[in-house]
C-alpha cells in the first residue's frame, strides 16, 4: 500500500501522512489532533471531533481481513455515539486503493458499500415511513420498508478515516427490500443523503489477521452504586446499555455516556444459571452477564439470560415452562412489509406466526445491551418454525430481529456444568422438536424412497421365482354323493423351500365344491394339507340378476421344503350336477402380498412419527392466540 | 444433500430389516399372516426312540 500525500498537522506542524486518497480526516500521529484534508488536498485544519479510545473491540488499525475476495486493512475509524450505543465504523482500505466502511454493532458486522439511488427520493419521506409495515420503491420494482432509524450524537475518529458527515450528527435510516437487500441512508446535509448497501457478514468470514485479543470474564468497568455504594463490575461495557446493581436493585441506563439511575427492580428471582458463569453453547464461549424477568400484559412471565462474547457480541437464553431457546440479534433478518403478515419463508422453511405481546422487565440482575428499564414495552412478534424461531421487537429506534433455536437442557448442562439446577419441563415448548422430528417434506421423500426400494428388491426377488406347473389335471367326478380319494403320481419339487400354489376350478352353479389336499413327501412320509372350497349362487331379486361367490379359488401351501411328493385329493360337493373339477399345482409362485405387508410394516414408523407430530403440533399451538390451517 | 437424511437414520435401518424379512420370505417361500390352516404331520410323530 502506497503513501498518497504528505501534509503538515496545523498543531504540531510536523508532518502528516496519509496513505489512502478517499480519506479526509487524519488524527495526526504525532500530537493527536483530528485533521481534515481539504477538497484541493493542499492545506490541512483542524476538525472539532473526540479522539475514539475504547479498546472493547477485536478490530484495530493494522487489522487486515478478506471480503468479497478482495484484502483490505483497517486504517481508521469513526465511533458514531447513538442515543442508546454506539457503532464502530471502521475504513477498510482495499488493494486496489479503494475505501468501504466496516460497520461494528455489539458483535454484528456489514460492509457499507457505497451506492446511486435510482430515484431520488426525500430522506424525510422515508423517514416517516412507518416500520415493517408502509414501504417506498427506492429501486425500480423493489419496495423498501423503513427497519431502523437511529441519530447519532456525536463522533469520535481514530487513525485515518473518511468523515461523511461535517459535524457529526445525522440520521441514519436502514431500509430493506424482499429480494432487495438492505441500505443505509446517512442524511449528512439538510435533505441530502449517501447511500449505502449492507452486506452483513458473520466475524468469522472475514479471515481477520492482526485482529486485537479479548478475553472473556475481563471486567471493563468498575461502577459504585449510588444508592448502596456496592461496587458492580461490568464485563460488556461500554457496549452495555444498562445495568442493574446486584445488591440493592437499583437499575441504570447510559445515556449519551452518562449513567442514569431508572428505578428500583425486584431481585426476587434466581438465575438457574450463576451470573457470570461461563460456558460454551454451540461452539462459542459465553459469560452470562445478565438475567432477567420478563412479564407480558397476560402476566405469564418468562426469564433470559444475556450472555456476551467480546467478539461474537451478546446471545440470549430463553426460558419458560422449561424450554429453552437460544437466540442471537442479527440484522441479516426476514424482511417483512406488512404488519398483518402471518408466515413468510426463509431459508426453505416457512415460518408462521406464533405469538404477539408486549412485556415488561419485572427481575435482573447483571448488564443488559439497550435499555431494558425504560417501561416501554415493546411491541414484540415471534414466528415459528420448529426448532427455530425468528422473534421481532418494534422499538422507537426501529425492528431489532432475533435468530433463535431450541436448546436441550443436556446441551445446558454440558455447557454449564452439571452444578445447575434447569427448571422441570412443562408442556411443550414453543420451538422444542419432537424427537427424531423431522420435516414432513422430508418424511415423504423417505418413504417414497424406500418403497421404491422395496419395489426394485421384490421385482428382482421373483426374477427367480420359477412358477413352474408341477401337476395339472381335469377329474371327471362320480354321480355319487360319496367321492373317493385321489392320489397323484409323483413329481420333484427341488428348491430348498418354496411354496405350491394350487388353482382349483368347478363348474358349479348354486352350489358348492370343496376339496382337501395333501401334499405327502414320499421321502419321508411327511404331510402337508390344505383345504379349499369354491362356491357360486345366483339368482333374481326384485327381476335383477345377482351373483355371489366364484368357481375357481386359490390356496398356497407355505415353504415346502426340496423332496418326491405326490398329491392325495379328497373332493367333496354340494347339491346339483357338478361333474368335474380342475387342478393345477405351481410351484415357487411370486408372493406380491408378501411384498404390500413389508412394505405396510416398514413405513408404520414414519406414519407413528407423523400422527405423533400431528399431536405434539396440536399442544404446541394450543399456547398460542393464533390459529393456521 | 444427503446430511438432512441422517435424521431418518433409525428409519432407514428399520426399513432395511423390513426389506431382508421380505427377501427372505420370497427365496423360502413363506407367506406371511397365512391364516389358510395348513397343517403338517411328521411321519416321525412327536415321540422318540432310543
Amino acid at each position: 500500500m502506497s503513501i498518497t500525500g504528505i501534509h503538515t498537522c496545523p498543531d504540531c506542524n510536523l508532518p502528516l501522512t496519509y496513505r489512502c486518497a478517499d480519506t479526509n480526516v487524519i488524527v495526526c500521529s504525532h500530537c493527536f489532533a483530528p485533521v481534515k484534508k481539504p477538497a484541493d488536498g493542499h492545506l490541512a485544519q483542524r476538525v472539532n471531533l473526540l479522539i475514539a479510545k475504547d479498546e472493547v473491540t477485536p478490530i484495530q488499525i493494522g487489522t487486515q481481513g478478506e471480503w468479497s475476495g478482495k484484502k483490505f486493512e483497517i486504517i481508521g475509524r469513526l465511533r458514531c455515539v447513538f442515543a442508546d450505543g454506539f457503532t464502530n465504523n471502521w475504513t477498510m482500505y482495499f488493494d486496489d486503493g479503494g475505501i468501504m466502511m466496516l460497520v461494528e454493532n455489539c458483535g454484528q458486522f456489514a460492509v457499507y458499500e457505497k451506492t446511486t439511488l435510482e430515484r431520488n427520493i426525500a430522506f424525510s419521506r422515508v423517514a416517516a415511513l412507518d416500520y415493517g409495515s408502509e414501504t417506498a420503491e427506492l429501486i425500480a420494482g423493489k419496495q423498501y420498508t423503513l427497519e431502523r432509524k437511529t441519530t447519532c450524537e456525536y463522533m469520535e475518529v481514530e487513525g485515518e478515516t473518511w468523515l461523511f458527515d461535517d459535524d457529526g450528527k445525522f440520521t441514519r435510516l436502514e431500509v430493506a427490500a424482499q429480494r432487495g437487500g438492505r441500505l443505509a441512508l446517512i442524511e449528512n446535509n439538510k435533505g441530502s443523503y449517501i447511500t449505502f448497501r449492507i452486506h452483513y457478514v458473520p466475524f468469522p468470514d472475514f479471515a481477520f489477521k492482526n485482529a486485537r485479543s479479548l478475553v472473556i470474564g475481563t471486567v471493563t468497568k468498575e461502577l459504585s452504586c449510588s444508592t448502596c455504594n456496592e461496587v458492580t463490575r461490568l464485563y460488556s461495557w461500554p457496549l452495555a446499555n444498562s445495568y442493574t446493581c446486584t445488591s440493592c436493585g437499583a437499575s441504570y441506563t447510559f445515556e449519551n455516556g452518562e449513567r442514569k439511575f431508572k428505578r428500583r427492580i425486584g431481585l426476587n428471582k434466581s438465575p438457574a444459571i450463576p451470573l457470570h458463569a461461563t460456558g460454551v453453547i454451540r461452539g462459542i464461549q459465553y459469560q452470562v452477564v445478565g438475567f432477567m424477568e420478563k412479564e407480558d400484559d397476560e402476566s405469564y412471565k418468562w426469564r433470559e439470560y444475556t450472555l456476551f462474547n467480546p467478539i461474537q457480541g451478546y446471545a440470549y437464553l430463553s426460558e419458560f415452562n422449561g424450554h429453552w431457546i437460544f437466540l442471537q440479534e442479527t440484522g441479516h433478518a426476514p424482511v417483512i412489509t406488512n404488519n398483518k403478515t402471518m408466515q413468510f419463508d426463509y431459508d426453505g422453511k416457512v415460518f408462521k406466526l406464533y405469538n404477539q405481546y408486549r412485556y415488561s422487565v419485572v427481575d435482573s440482575r447483571g448488564e443488559f445491551p439497550g435499555n431494558v428499564f425504560d417501561n416501554k414495552k415493546p411491541n414484540c412478534k415471534e414466528w415459528i418454525a420448529p426448532p427455530e424461531i425468528w422473534a421481532r421487537e418494534l422499538h422507537d429506534s426501529g425492528l431489532c430481529w432475533f435468530q433463535g433455536k431450541h436448546i436441550s437442557r443436556s446441551e445446558l448442562y454440558a455447557a454449564f456444568g452439571k452444578d445447575i439446577s434447569l427448571p422441570f419441563k412443562v408442556g411443550v415448548g414453543a420451538v422444542q422438536p419432537a424427537p427424531g422430528m423431522v420435516g414432513l417434506s422430508l418424511l415423504l421423500r423417505g418413504g417414497a424412497g424406500i418403497l421404491l426400494v422395496f419395489l426394485l428388491l421384490f421385482l428382482f426377488s421373483i426374477t427367480y421365482n420359477r412358477e413352474q406347473v408341477v401337476y395339472e389335471n381335469m377329474f371327471v367326478l362320480p354321480g355319487t354323493p360319496e367321492i373317493p380319494p385321489i392320489v397323484t403320481p409323483p413329481f420333484k419339487l427341488d428348491k430348498w423351500r418354496a411354496n405350491l400354489e394350487f388353482h382349483i376350478s368347478a363348474p358349479i352353479n348354486n352350489s358348492w365344491f370343496e376339496t382337501a389336499i395333501t401334499l405327502v413327501n414320499a421321502d419321508n412320509g411327511n404331510e402337508y394339507a390344505v383345504e379349499n372350497g369354491v362356491e357360486m349362487y345366483s339368482g333374481y331379486d326384485g327381476g335383477e340378476y345377482w351373483t355371489e361367490g366364484s368357481s375357481s379359488g386359490d390356496v398356497l401351501m407355505n415353504a415346502i421344503p426340496a423332496g418326491n411328493y405326490f398329491l392325495r385329493i379328497d373332493p367333496s360337493k354340494g347339491p346339483g350336477n357338478i361333474e368335474t373339477f380342475s387342478l393345477k399345482a405351481t410351484y415357487d409362485v411370486p408372493m406380491w402380498r408378501n411384498f404390500f405387508i413389508f412394505v405396510l410394516f416398514a413405513l408404520l414408523p414414519l406414519l407413528a412419527v407423523l400422527v405423533l407430530a400431528v399431536i405434539r403440533e396440536g399442544r404446541r399451538w394450543q399456547n398460542s392466540p393464533f390459529y393456521h390451517q | 444433500m444427503f446430511k438432512e437424511y441422517k435424521k431418518l437414520s433409525w428409519f432407514f435401518i428399520w426399513a432395511l430389516l423390513m426389506a431382508g424379512g421380505m427377501m427372505y420370505a420370497n427365496y423360502s417361500g413363506y407367506r406371511i399372516f397365512t391364516f389358510n390352516s395348513q397343517q403338517q404331520w411328521n411321519a416321525g410323530g412327536p415321540g422318540y426312540h432310543k
